[in-house]
């Protein structure tokens, strides 16, 4: 197989045009995800600023900062923000967009303007969700339940909408990967020749295209039942708001895959690299995440023990949850198997690869216990339920995100990130991550109510604890941002290839033209890294001479 | 999900025949689809029972989407992968309907009895002196008394409800 | 929503920079075949996406009909069988110079395409004005959705001939009125879709080597007609 050439010399995609509207009206893929990067980073901010307001209140017993109204809506907004606005597009959108049609070496997705229109439909939704915080915060969770959500007096209907909006450009996104990597592999790449990143993304695109109408309709009908009276989920009226919920998780459950398969992804090409091995039982891992993409489908109603679901119905939910274990220990163990006798290089994204295994396992293994029927009826809506499903999404997303904007920065921007910073971005994140979530397992298992305002004097020492760590986690994400944005200014320029992988983004300088590669280039062996040997003049990886 | 077939098709340069389907097709596939609208508005005016009223209802449509779907949508004549595509979507429409369909009679005593008193209506719920318990468990028509929950035997807890034992005072249901 | 999805899937292909001799060729794929294909998945994944669309409502109806049969057999009563039948005559008709002028476009027919799908526009405009007459008269009466669900008298006496309805039948109609509705949305989109193929198909534009755009939107126009299939017996044909 001879490999394609490395690839530079014409203007790179970020001096390709100038000008605002060049970026506004562009439909380059790599545009578009820093675009998104941008956007979901500015969200995670947001979200994270709310989090440390909850966290702030909730550091003594009764009124601290804020009064129990503006308590609900904050936790409220935190929830809504940081899942609709941050994690659901963060990976897919933003590394996915920019990442996808490189390493398959083809000028762009299949559908640029699709693409485009997703971006702009993102804007949206989320002009929609603000309008609704200026409005009147919701405090109904970010979960919508019925009810509640019926018949309150805030703007509910208008957050719905924005959550409705963006749930279509989740779903464009999600054909239009689906069709680019359907159609658009290049020679000599067969679906099991594909990075891991990609099955990945392609699971997540199929539960996107599948999972998200139902929750489009789902908010519909909320919003027409509170603009015109319709009645299906209100019980007022005669409707059945456990309805609702069967609506809402059938969504939702698959849409925790949407937030940690692309993550997965990321975490499976990091580990690779960084151990310099051939990954581990690849078709394992890949079968895995179509697997996880199925099972979540069939699982959804683990959320609903507690809400007068029929016990024949819970039976089998919590028998089918178990199922999905299977595949996510696979993905676990093929990770550790790979880095067993790997020559483990310690980058930041490798940092953060380890924390996330670290976490996402936790996080996984506590999913179990909640699984359990009886023992979930316990410690259903407690603090057990929120630092379960933190470990799972943001110690998921979070590690596998800022592992992959440290890993793909230099492709993106062309300057290699603050390492000093990155590496104590990930000490911090780590540290303030176990501090913050932890002990809120153990509130959780002595009986402390999640959402509630106040607390038993018993549960003041944990929750002191779990406040100080938020702010640790803070301070660890600030600095994470900080190392790549500096290195704008005063990073070093990075080479083609700074880890010595293989797969094809690889192979188009940092940053990447604007066609990204002039003949669309042979597919190469993505975990094979004996081609290439480190160059000290550029600090970056070079083919060796022998197949150059 | 079926890797192979794409891959198959994948790599055959992508060339597929353009099927271009002729007048009769088309016209025959229009006439069978009228003649099966005529049988289903005809269909119902015959008794089977209502569940097999439903059923032939819902196995005409069927064809006649059949219809729609292979030869107006070319799907007979397409690549496996979309084939694919669409009915995968449709099992997985039918596994949601289907799971929460199982679901449905998660709490009829419960709900019968509190409809009993608080009926719902358009304006929304309103108190009524139930006559007749709306349940009717072995025979037993007994009027149920105002804010009494009457649940069949099976679906009563093996453990006594607070409301039973002996020093708590009998509280009404409410909605919850 | 969807007549935006819809628009821009079909309107992906004429990709800004274009191969220079091929007008309606993006730069990111080998042929026109290629793209054709490329753009049949994705309208085949749009499809998909709006079956479980569909389906959230499909299983509200299931649930409902399966916990209260009894507002079923009630409601339907109130519809118009004559009506619904032949709006599903408009439809497969419809559907009928729909699959016609893909025909039409793939042997490069201008003016066939063109009437095919004129004749097409012309059927939803048909279908959307019965269901307007369905609609103003149940407006009239007071059959309404939910809460404002408050027939009047005649309504009522013409429809259960004296027996007492059930305290539920608001919720027959909100499932009525939201799933025809959304469909008559559906049909409002795909009016707005032939419209640009009809300017389009004017300016020459598709032939048997570019006629994606037509073939997609029929097939678009296809799921329109298969969601009415279904809503056809299970809201008019009761038992
Ligand atoms: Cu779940």
């Amino acid at each position: 197989m001879s490999a394609p050439a490395v690839d530079v010399g014409h203007a790179d995609y970020l001096k390709h045009a100038k000008g605002i509207l060049s970026w506004l009206y562009t439909l380059d893929h790599k545009r578009i995800g820093v675009m998104y990067l941008i956007v979901t980073s500015v969200s995670l901010l947001l979200g994270g600023a709310f989090a440390l307001l909850v966290r702030a209140e909730l550091f003594t017993a009764g009124p601290t900062i804020m009064e129990h109204d503006t308590y609900n809506r904050m936790f409220t907004l935190h929830g809504a923000v940081m899942v609709f606005l941050f994690i659901i597009p963060s990976i897919p959108a933003a590394l996915g967009n920019f990442v996808l049609p490189i390493q398959l070496g083809v000028k762009d997705v299949a559908f640029p303007r699709l693409n485009l229109a997703s971006f702009y439909i993102w804007v949206l939704g989320a002009c929609f969700l603000m309008w609704s915080m200026y409005d009147s915060a919701i405090d109904t969770g970010w979960t919508f339940y019925t009810p509640y959500s019926s018949d309150n007096a805030n703007a509910v209907s208008a957050a719905a909408m924005g959550v409705f909006i963006l749930g279509f450009s989740s779903i464009f996104t999600g054909i239009n990967f689906i069709a680019t990597i359907n159609k658009m592999r290049p020679k000599g790449m067969t679906f099991f020749k594909m990075p891991l990143l990609l099955w990945s993304l392609y699971a997540t695109s199929l539960i996107q295209v599948l999972a998200t109408p139902v929750l489009a309709i789902t908010l519909l009908l909320l919003t027409l039942e509170r603009t015109m009276g319709l009645g299906i989920f209100n019980p007022a009226l005669g409707g059945d708001p456990v309805l609702f919920q069967h609506f809402f998780w059938f969504y939702s459950h698959p849409a925790v895959y949407i937030m940690v398969l692309p993550g997965m992804g990321v975490i499976s090409e990091l580990i690779a690299t960084f151990s310099r091995k051939r990954i581990f039982g690849y078709s394992f891992i890949a079968f895995s995440s179509m697997a996880i993409a199925f099972l979540g489908f069939l699982v959804w109603g683990h959320h609903m023990f507690t809400s007068g679901q029929s016990k024949t119905a819970s039976i089998i939910f919590s028998a089918l949850t178990f199922t999905v274990a299977i595949p996510s220990a696979i993905k676990v163990f093929n990770w550790l198997a790979t880095m067993k006798g790997g020559a483990i290089w310690l980058t930041t994204p490798m940092l953060y690869a380890l924390s996330f295994i670290w976490l996402f396992s936790i996080g996984g293994l506590t999913g179990m216990f909640l699984g359990t029927l009886n023992v979930d009826v316990h410690l259903h809506d407690t603090y057990f339920v929120v630092a379960h499903f933190h470990y799972v999404m943001v110690g998921g997303t979070l590690m596998a995100l800022f592992g992959g904007i440290y890993y793909w920065w230099p492709k993106i921007f062309g300057r290699m990130p603050n390492d000093k910073m990155g590496r104590l971005s990930a000490l911090l994140t780590f540290i303030g991550f176990n501090v913050t979530f932890f002990p809120q397992f153990i509130l959780g298992s002595r009986g402390m109510p999640r959402r509630y305002y106040s607390y038993l004097p018993e549960f003041q020492d944990l929750h002191q604890i779990s406040t100080v760590g938020a702010f640790i986690l803070g301070v660890g994400i600030l600095v994470g941002f900080a190392g790549v944005v500096m290195s704008l200014k005063n990073g070093k320029k990075a080479p083609a290839n700074p880890w010595g992988a293989n797969s094809l983004e690889w192979y188009c300088s940092s940053p990447p033209p604007h066609e990204n590669f002039k003949v669309q280039p042979e597919a190469t062996d993505p975990y094979d890294f004996s081609g290439w040997k480190w160059d000290k003049r550029t600090e970056g990886y070079v083919r060796k001479a022998s197949e150059a | 999900m079926a890797y192979r077939e794409n891959e198959a098709e994948a790599h055959d340069e992508e060339h597929h025949e353009h099927h271009i389907m002729s007048p009769k097709v088309l016209i025959g596939t229009w006439l069978g689809l009228m003649v099966l609208t005529g049988l289903t508005v005809g269909a119902i005016k015959v008794d089977f029972g209502a569940q097999a009223n439903l059923i032939v209802a819902m196995a005409i449509a069927g064809a006649k989407a059949m219809l729609v779907c292979l030869i107006f949508m070319h799907l007979w004549f397409d690549q496996k992968y979309n084939v694919m595509i669409f009915f995968g979507s449709v099992i997985f429409v039918v596994l949601f309907i289907s799971i929460t369909f199982i679901d449905t009679k998660r709490n009829e005593p419960f709900r019968d009895a509190y409809d009993a008193t608080n009926k719902p209506t358009p304006e929304g719920r309103v108190l009524v002196e139930p006559t007749v318990s709306p349940i009717s468990t072995s025979g037993s028509d007994a009027a149920a008394q105002p804010g009494e929950l009457k649940v069949p035997e099976h679906q009563k807890p093996k453990v006594p409800w607070p409301s039973q034992l002996p020093d708590t005072p009998r509280v009404a249901p409410t909605a919850h | 929503m969807s007549e935006a999805a819809i628009d821009a899937d079909a309107a992906h292909e004429d990709d800004d920079h274009g191969h220079h001799d091929e007008p309606f060729l993006g730069h990111h794929f080998k042929d026109h075949d290629h793209q054709f294909n490329t753009g049949k998945l994705g309208i085949w994944l749009f499809l998909g996406q709006e079956l479980l669309f569909f389906g959230g409502l499909f299983c509200a109806y299931a649930i409902y009909r399966g916990m209260h049969p009894e507002i079923f057999v009630e409601g339907h009563h109130f519809l118009d069988v004559n009506l619904g039948a032949i709006n599903t005559c408009v439809l497969l008709f419809s559907s009928l110079t729909a699959a016609w002028s893909v025909r039409m476009a793939q042997l490069g027919n201008k003016k066939g395409l063109m009437l095919m799908i004129a004749l097409t526009i012309a059927c939803a405009f048909g279908f959307l004005g019965i269901k307007y007459i369905e609609y103003s008269h149940k407006f009239h009466e007071g059959i309404l959705w939910g809460q404002l669900f408050a027939p009047s008298p005649e309504a009522m006496e013409h429809a259960m001939h004296g027996v007492e309805a059930n305290s539920r039948l608001h919720i027959f109609f909100s499932i009525y009125f939201v799933m025809t509705g959304l469909h008559g949305i559906h049909v409002i989109g795909g009016i707005i879709a032939y419209a640009w193929l009809l300017k389009r198909a004017a300016a020459g534009h598709f032939g048997p080597n570019y006629y994606g755009p037509v073939d997609f939107i029929a097939l678009y126009w296809h799921l329109v007609d298969l969601v009415w299939i279904f809503l056809f017996p299970l809201l008019y044909l009761i038992h």
